[in-house]
């Protein structure tokens, strides 16, 4: 049985058209879990309110003279703000990285306060499918307003948690390497109208040979618009034109716990999934570096229009004409073409999809092919601003 | 977003997002989790639905995160109990052309049948593009904007799955 691209086009729609509608009563556990509070049943991000402060004030004293910024944490202190003693004792004591470097974007100053990785480090422990993760690394971020005003508190009901901080490793495109795939986490809280992140993740040391940076977007997901990966270096950088938040900075890891082949094994881990299943790098990179299945598909320019226009027999029933209003619309195209069994059903096309408003030009956008005989849909936006469709065979 | 935004939110996109959740997950307990998760999610992102000019392309894309984000969870749990592919049982709603035959009918649902069970198997790489076009009738850009890819690299997916769909189809 020969299938036509309009034939599986319609069996498509018809097959998965949404018809069953979601159980009243799993709607009604929805609101009621928004309205408990009750939003946060697996957090990937936790929001710990300020607590003890008290007791915290007092731990704060000594080390806020060091730091000689009135309202300013220090990486422990953050620790011991979410109740972590264990890693507040280590950020004080084990050879912590503290960088404070801070870059600012729109209405922020990020800092990058510190660093610090090692095992069994913190109070908590993070489980995954029935596994502790105990090698982990912490970062400590500050996020405040530039001009002075205090950020929201979580609290508080313009609090957003809109920020996403994440690692990134040289050599690897962000896009499919970010926090969301290493085991990762973030803990967040607002203190003197500045906001601190305790990001943590699988310990990362292993890459110090290869160079890691921490991102900060000001997005709950990552955004490859937000930095550049050059292919040929592993260089990530900012996107300079990105109207976003994109810090980046150069996280200084200890090079002596660079170990290839413990980062090969974590890089297998994360682009698996953890699961052990398959190691999804070489599909990922698909996209990415071109390789030759996706290269013997059609992309952009699937149907090469002036080969078409060269060796093609328009079919001159098939012509119709919409006039420029209908730009924005989706046109109903029905041609009746019956051409060596091919036969063509109705389509819906819509021309922005294939130009631009003021962008004008022929495109060649469908193909119905039993194997041998083809019929190629060609659109055409014209100066005058209206649209002609046709079609061609071989 | 408040409770009554986000009430209204689940009346006027409820359907499409659970659609897509069904055929995502692998069981209907995952779906409704998936479910669940997004719009509750989407409370603590959106500010307001009129806020997000296309609510229900974020609302995609929120689910497919959670997705992605809970796959191992699922994956762990399709070692245990195997994977349950959900059949949904839609096909009764989904034909009702007069002219045809019984025979012709029966025939129509079986083939309806194999094609969602094909997209199923397809992969996210190829069924994630399908669902977002074919089921929640998404423009390629919102597609390629929701699943951050080229536009060309969405189309050159659909045509592969179609490829695909159309060959697997043919040898049933």
């Amino acid at each position: 049985m020969i299938i036509m691209d309009t034939k599986i086009d319609s069996l498509l729609k018809e097959a998965l058209t949404p018809s069953e509608k979601p159980d009243v009563k799993l709607n009604q556990e929805i609101l009621r879990k928004a309205v408990e509070g009750n939003n946060m049943r697996k957090p990937f991000f936790k929001t710990i309110p300020v607590i003890a402060a008290l007791a915290t004030a007092v731990l704060a004293t000594g080390s806020l003279t060091a730091y000689g910024a009135w309202k300013y944490l220090s990486t422990d202190q953050a620790a011991e703000e979410t109740g972590n003693k264990k890693l507040a004792d280590t950020f004080r004591e084990k050879g912590a990285v503290n960088i404070n470097e801070s870059q600012e974007y729109g209405d922020y100053k990020i800092t990058l306060m510190g660093t610090v990785s090692g095992d069994k480090i913190s109070d908590y422990l993070i489980e995954d499918n029935g596994q502790f993760l105990t090698d982990r690394t912490y970062s400590v971020i500050s996020i405040e307003k530039k001009d002075g005003s205090p950020m929201p508190d979580t609290s508080d009901k313009d609090y957003e948690n809109n920020f996403l901080a994440s690692p990134f490793i040289k050599g690897e495109d962000p896009a499919f390497l970010n926090i969301y795939y290493m085991d990762g986490g973030c803990s967040s809280f607002v203190k003197d109208g500045v906001e601190y992140r305790l990001v943590d993740h699988d310990n990362i040391e292993a890459f110090a040979g290869r160079g890691v940076y921490l991102g900060v977007l000001g997005d709950t997901f990552y955004d490859r618009k937000a930095y550049n990966f050059n292919k040929t270096t592993g260089e990530i950088t900012r996107n300079e034109s990105y109207k976003g938040i994109n810090a980046l900075f150069k996280l200084p890891l200890d090079q002596s716990k660079a170990d290839e082949k413990k980062a090969e094994e974590l890089l297998a881990k994360w682009y698996s999934g953890n699961s052990g299943k398959e190691d999804t790098r070489n599909e990922n990179n698909k996209d990415n570096k071109n390789p030759q299945e996706e290269a013997s598909l059609p992309e952009e320019d699937e149907w090469d229009w002036n080969k078409i226009k060269k060796d093609g027999v328009l079919i001159k029933s098939s012509v119709k004409k919409y006039p420029a209003e209908q730009f924005n619309e989706i046109i109903t195209y029905n041609p009746g073409t019956e051409w060596k069994g091919l036969i063509i059903g109705e389509m819906s096309i819509s021309i922005k999809e294939y130009f631009d408003k003021d962008e004008y030009g022929t495109k060649a956008i469908s193909e119905a092919s039993d194997g041998e005989n083809n019929i190629y849909t060609v659109l055409k936006h014209n100066k005058d601003g209206s649209i002609t469709v046709s079609q061609y065979h071989n | 977003m408040n409770i009554t935004e986000l009430e209204k939110c689940i009346g006027m996109y409820g359907k499409d997002i659970y659609a897509f959740c069904l055929h995502l997950a692998y069981s209907r307990q995952e779906a409704e989790e998936l479910y669940q998760d997004t719009f509750l999610k989407a409370m603590e992102l959106i500010k307001g639905i009129e806020a997000e000019n296309n609510p229900k392309s974020y609302l995609l894309s929120i689910t497919i995160r959670l997705w992605k984000n809970q796959k191992r969870k699922y994956a762990w749990r399709d070692r245990i109990a195997g994977i349950v592919y959900l059949e949904d049982g839609k096909e009764e709603a989904a034909e009702t052309c007069s002219t045809y035959s019984l025979e012709d009918e029966v025939l129509k649902k079986e083939q309806l049948k194999q094609l969602r069970q094909a997209v199923k198997g397809l992969g996210d790489k190829y069924r994630m593009p399908v669902y977002l076009y074919y089921m929640e009738g998404l423009q390629i850009a919102d597609v390629a904007k929701i699943l951050k890819l080229p536009k060309g690299t969405v189309k050159s997916r659909l045509y592969k799955a179609r490829e695909i769909l159309k060959k697997q189809l043919a040898e049933e």
